[in-house]
């Protein structure tokens, strides 16, 4: 579910801006268009305005010409008709003739322009040089070829709008001519009347036009506008034949064009402007959102497909988790997800194979450990630790301990009677550790305590000496670990205080006098015993007094280590020894240990710590 | 931590190996195959020991080794640069009267 939704938020964001930005874009594209569709009808309609009223003038123009020509014929055939009958000058004559030929005035002017004759009686005796619109007349009397069409003009008389026609008299020297009223000429172009055009016209739905002239509304779309005066505020002036106005509280988007005396207007109101646009924008609008939902569904259908497999690892994993290494998965996606889950179930089918591993190493480590221990405990119970170890004995008094290491290791001590007055003691220590150590240790032991005994059975005797170069050729003999042992041999004769002795490669022993304190009783070491063939071993003699205590260790003591892996050292051992000098044995060597303790600071004991006492008493 | 370590020089038959550090029981396979290997490639073996500040009996075997090895090939094996805490050592074991040192 989170890992959909890692998919679909980020996928949805970017599709609402995409969206919001098409929209924008689009908003603009469709006013851009909108415009551009309203200005071109706003043109067309301009277009068609200003054709109209080039074609309705170019008509008139025509018709003109037509009735110039036509009205013309008419005044040479009146002139034709007086000519005929004198009698046609008569006023009545006149008046039927006009009616009768459907204009307006008759005039009939002599020689000098005075008119004599026509239609209406008043006018007689008017002089057309004596108004600007009958002067032009006169030329006719001075060439009598000529013809003259005036076009529509307030008459001399009232004022009133005339269109007069005139040529020469043919029955004497003069003119004749007719007055039509503008009235018929408004009649004959009525036809194409601007407004007409202007009613036709329509911009979009509501869009109309209107021409205004002199600040008056001239045409409109609605006829009851004409006459209005028209004066807009300008909103905004978008080019030289576009704006915004407004006009009776309306705002519209106008299209204005100045021509020929008039301004035509086509007008579009705003509302309807932004309501095309707003409804191309919300097709946009609409077709994206429709985009979009379609998209997230797929994007739901996709992140379904790949969630799926996944909370089926999800579902695996915590099995596994569990512990249920028999649980498998299935999954066929042929992609990464598919791979995932072959490895997961080869994981879980390595898991198995690994615990159950591990189950049979672990328990042969025990097995190990626990043979080890016995072992241990063979080889400590091998080492002679019953005290008082011989109570009938008031000569001299004997104590020995041994602290194995953890891991089993190649200390040992022994003493025995040879005879009934030889001690014999040893102090021993086999190179390595483990069960190769412990092996060679009870070989070296006893070895050494055979050959000892064995040797004063004969009755000869042997000396530690020849003891130890016998041992040295039987435990070099088969040696092929290159094992060796380090041993101190001494006989003590019991009456006498004689200790004779053999070191070979072991510690110095220390020795304490009567009454004085320990120091080391330092001779020439021997090679350590089981390393090379045939040596020769040189053994040397003490005397021991009433009160004489002879002190047997192995490395274990001087080569304890603290954290900062310092030795405990030769010295520190003297120093203890002498600082517990007058205990009995056995709180000597406790005494000792418990320096070394303090001293280890709590590190591993690494090697054994073996000690062997002993106190001549005479 | 490195707790020993070996620099091997070679000239003219002999294989000197320079043994800096503690040489004991995790230490002492390493110059044994050290020493084997020395054997193999040329006569005779040096061990110069001026670096070494300690030896334990696994190392004393080590040596015990490499005196049975030159035996057996006729060839010589001898310590060089011995202090005066590692001579005691081999003086204690006796390995003074077996070994050459120079």
């Amino acid at each position: 579910v989170k890992l959909r939704n890692k998919i679909l938020i980020p996928v949805a964001l970017i599709l609402i801006v995409a969206v919001a930005m098409i929209t924008i874009v689009n908003y603009n594209i469709a006013r851009y268009y909108v415009t551009d569709m309203i200005d071109t009808e706003i043109d067309a309609a301009i277009d068609n305005i200003i054709a109209a009223e080039r074609l309705s003038k170019e008509i008139t123009g025509i018709v003109i010409d037509e009735l110039n020509v036509k009205n013309i014929s008419l005044v040479r055939a009146l002139a034709e008709i007086i000519r005929l009958d004198s009698s046609a000058l008569e006023t009545d004559e006149m008046i039927r003739l006009a009616d009768m030929l459907n204009v307006t005035e008759v005039h009939v002017a002599d020689d000098d322009g005075i008119l004599r004759h026509g239609n209406v009686a008043e006018y007689f005796g008017f002089d057309f040089a004596s108004g600007n619109q009958s002067r032009p007349f006169l030329k006719i009397l001075d060439d009598p070829a000529l013809e003259i069409a005036q076009e529509a003009q307030p008459n001399v008389a009232i004022g009133a709008m005339f269109s007069y026609i005139g040529v020469t008299r043919t029955d004497r020297p003069g003119l004749v001519q007719v007055g039509i009223s503008a009235e018929i000429l408004d009649e004959l172009t009525a036809s194409f009347d601007i407004q007409k055009t202007v009613e036709r016209s329509r911009l979009g739905k509501n869009g109309y036009m209107f021409i205004v002239k002199d600040g008056i509304i001239t045409a409109h779309f609605d006829a009851d506008m004409i006459g209005r005066s028209f004066n807009p505020s300008v909103q905004q002036r978008v080019s030289k034949h576009r704006l915004w106005l407004t006009f009776d509280g309306v705002e519209y988007y106008a299209g204005e064009y100045n021509t020929n005396g008039f301004t035509a207007y086509a007008v579009v109101t705003r509302n309807e402007f932004f309501s095309q646009i707003n409804m191309m924008s919300t097709v946009s609008i609409v077709v994206s959102t429709v985009a979009i939902v379609l998209i997230l569904l797929l994007l739901l259908f996709i992140s379904w497909r790949i969630t799926l497999p996944i909370k089926s690892l999800l579902t695996a994993s915590k099995e596994i988790a569990r512990g249920n290494l028999d649980y498998s998965i299935d999954i066929h996606t042929r992609d990464e997800i598919e791979e995932l889950g072959v490895s997961v179930n080869k994981m879980a089918v390595d898991l198995k194979d690994y615990i159950a591993n591990l189950q049979t190493v672990t328990a042969e480590k025990e097995r190990i450990g626990a043979e080890l221990d016995v072992a241990t405990k063979i080889q400590t119970s091998m080492l002679p630790c019953l005290f008082p170890a011989f109570p009938h004995r008031d000569e001299f008094d004997i104590y020995a301990s041994m602290q194995p290491a953890k891991e089993v290791g190649g200390d040992f001590y022994d003493f025995f009677l040879i005879d009934d007055q030889t001690l014999g003691i040893v102090m021993a220590d086999v190179s390595g550790k483990g069960i190769p150590a412990a092996l060679f240790m009870v070989i070296a032991k006893t070895l050494i305590k055979n050959t000892a005994q064995t040797a004063s059975f004969g009755g000869g005797g042997k000396s530690p000496k020849e003891v130890l170069e016998i041992v040295n050729n039987l435990l070099y003999e088969n040696n092929d670990a290159d094992m060796f042992v380090t041993v101190f041999l001494g006989y003590f004769e019991i009456p006498s205080g004689k200790l004779t002795y053999v070191n070979a490669g072991h510690n110095p022993p220390l020795i304490k006098r009567a009454g004085e304190k320990f120091d080391w009783l330092k001779t020439k070491q021997g090679f350590i015993l089981g390393g090379v063939e045939d040596i020769s071993y040189t053994q040397y003699e003490i005397e021991l007094k009433a009160g004489d205590e002879l002190l047997l260790y192995t490395d274990g003591i001087t080569e304890a280590v603290n954290n900062e892996e310092e030795l405990f050292s030769e010295q520190s051992l003297l120093e203890s020894a002498n600082k517990a000098y007058d205990l009995p044995l056995k709180e000597l060597t406790e005494s000792i240990k418990r320096d070394i303790d303090t001293f280890a600071e709590g590190a591993q004991q690494a090697d054994d710590i073996t000690m062997l006492i002993l106190r001549y008493l005479g | 931590m490195i707790k020993m370590t070996i620099t091997k020089m070679q000239d003219n038959g002999k294989t000197t190996l320079a043994v800096e550090g503690r040489l004991d029981t995790t230490t002492a396979p390493q110059l044994q195959e050290a020493i084997e290997l020395a054997f193999d490639e040329q006569k005779d073996v040096e061990l110069d020991f001026s670096l070494l500040i300690y030896v334990s009996s696994a190392g004393l075997r080590v040596l015990l080794i490499g005196m049975k090895t030159a035996k057996a090939k006729n060839a010589k094996f001898t310590l060089t640069g011995v202090s005066t805490e590692i001579m005691e050592v081999l003086e204690m074991t006796g390995f003074t009267d077996m070994l050459t040192i120079v």
